[in-house]
């Protein structure tokens, strides 16, 4: 019984999602050296220009990588909005032909990373602390945004054009 | 002549827009050759208009803006940072094994008690994965892996939630350690 709304997939779709969803986490750890540079927000504007919703499914599987990797604790709650949010930005943005824009939205969402994760550190223990704990982060936060900025303005077309052959191949 | 100059214009601009009115102009010659080129040079009203979104608009906006937001916050902390830091007169009350109190009126320029005391000589201790681990007070030793006895560190008569070198040092506090022997 299978609903006409819900997505179907076909085995090239679900490769290239883990795929793209491990591709994401793998590069994430390659970058981990620098502070706060990270090819996520850049990977998921380009999964969601030419994935469309479909392409939220790798970004669960980064996020359950990550888990896998350093276990749960207070940042995995936001994990479970913040990416998901992106992907929600990207998806209104898909279509947005100007460079600026996009690279602007990324760089925004890299500012606005730590306000974002304080959220749960609101709930628990008041709003005091969310915001000492935001405040001891705006330098990595800025730093996050400048980066997303750069990445995102030099690499989404190129990204785009890369993968999407693959994309249409995967009958995307 | 005229049209050579009109033609490799019109190739240079390759516009369809730009085409027409050019056509006109060569029908009506109100000006001399020279004169149209400038005009066509200067004619902004041939480029195409750029839809201004609004929802993109605010979203560069938003994106200076908090660059600019977190930039300033970035720069004060570190010129802050970079201020040398104001001496701080806070006072020390030591309670010893035998109930005896010692109170020390001190003033430092460091930021937190535990490297002001180091400092002065006043305390000792490990420096282990939680913070600086104190073992010596006032020259008075508690050794917890012996008889499970500990120095404790109260801030203004609160037990102190960071250890002695995460504690920030602040004008007028009352800093105490208490030997504290083991709870049976």
């Amino acid at each position: 019984m299978k609903s006409d709304r819900s997505p179907s997939f076909d085995v090239k779709q679900i490769c290239l999602l883990a795929l793209l969803g491990s591709t994401m986490y793998v590069l994430k750890m390659v970058l981990a050296f620098l502070p706060n540079i990270e090819p996520i927000s850049l990977l998921i504007l380009t999964m969601a220009a030419l994935l469309g919703w479909k392409g939220l499914w790798s970004v669960l599987v980064y996020v359950l990588l990550e888990y896998l990797t350093w276990g749960l604790q207070l940042w995995s709650i936001s994990y479970l909005y913040v990416w998901p949010l992106l992907y929600g930005l990207a998806m209104v943005f898909r279509r947005e032909k100007s460079r600026l824009v996009q690279a602007s939205l990324a760089g925004l969402f890299g500012l606005a990373f730590g306000a974002l994760c304080a959220l749960p550190t609101l709930f628990l223990a008041g709003w005091q602390t969310a915001f000492s704990w935001w405040l001891a982060g705006v330098p990595f936060d800025l730093i996050h945004g400048l980066g997303n900025f750069v990445l995102v303005w030099l690499l989404l077309r190129p990204l785009e054009k890369l993968l999407a052959p693959l994309a249409r191949r995967a009958g995307f | 002549m005229e049209n050579v100059s009109i033609l490799g214009f019109r190739e240079e601009l390759a516009d369809g827009c730009v085409l027409m009115k050019e056509e006109q102009a060569v029908r009506t010659p109100v000006c001399t050759p020279a004169e149209k080129e400038w005009k066509n040079y200067s004619g902004m009203q041939y480029r195409r208009k750029r839809k201004i979104n609004v929802k993109n608009l605010l979203l560069v906006t938003g994106f200076l803006f908090c660059t600019c937001i977190t930039l300033t916050i970035t720069l004060r902390t570190v010129y802050r940072a970079g201020l040398p830091q104001k001496a701080v007169s806070f006072e020390v009350k030591v309670i010893h094994q035998d109930k005896s109190e010692k109170d020390f009126q001190l003033s430092s320029r460091e930021a937190f008690l535990g490297a002001a005391l180091e400092e002065k000589g006043m305390i000792e201790g490990t420096k282990g994965p939680y913070g600086l681990y104190v073992t010596k007070v006032d020259g008075e030793a508690a050794d917890f892996d012996r008889d499970k006895s500990y120095w404790r560190l109260q801030i203004n008569g609160k037990d102190a939630l960071q250890g002695a070198d995460q504690t920030p040092l602040e004008e007028g506090s009352q800093y105490t350690w208490i030997y504290t022997p083991a709870s049976r």
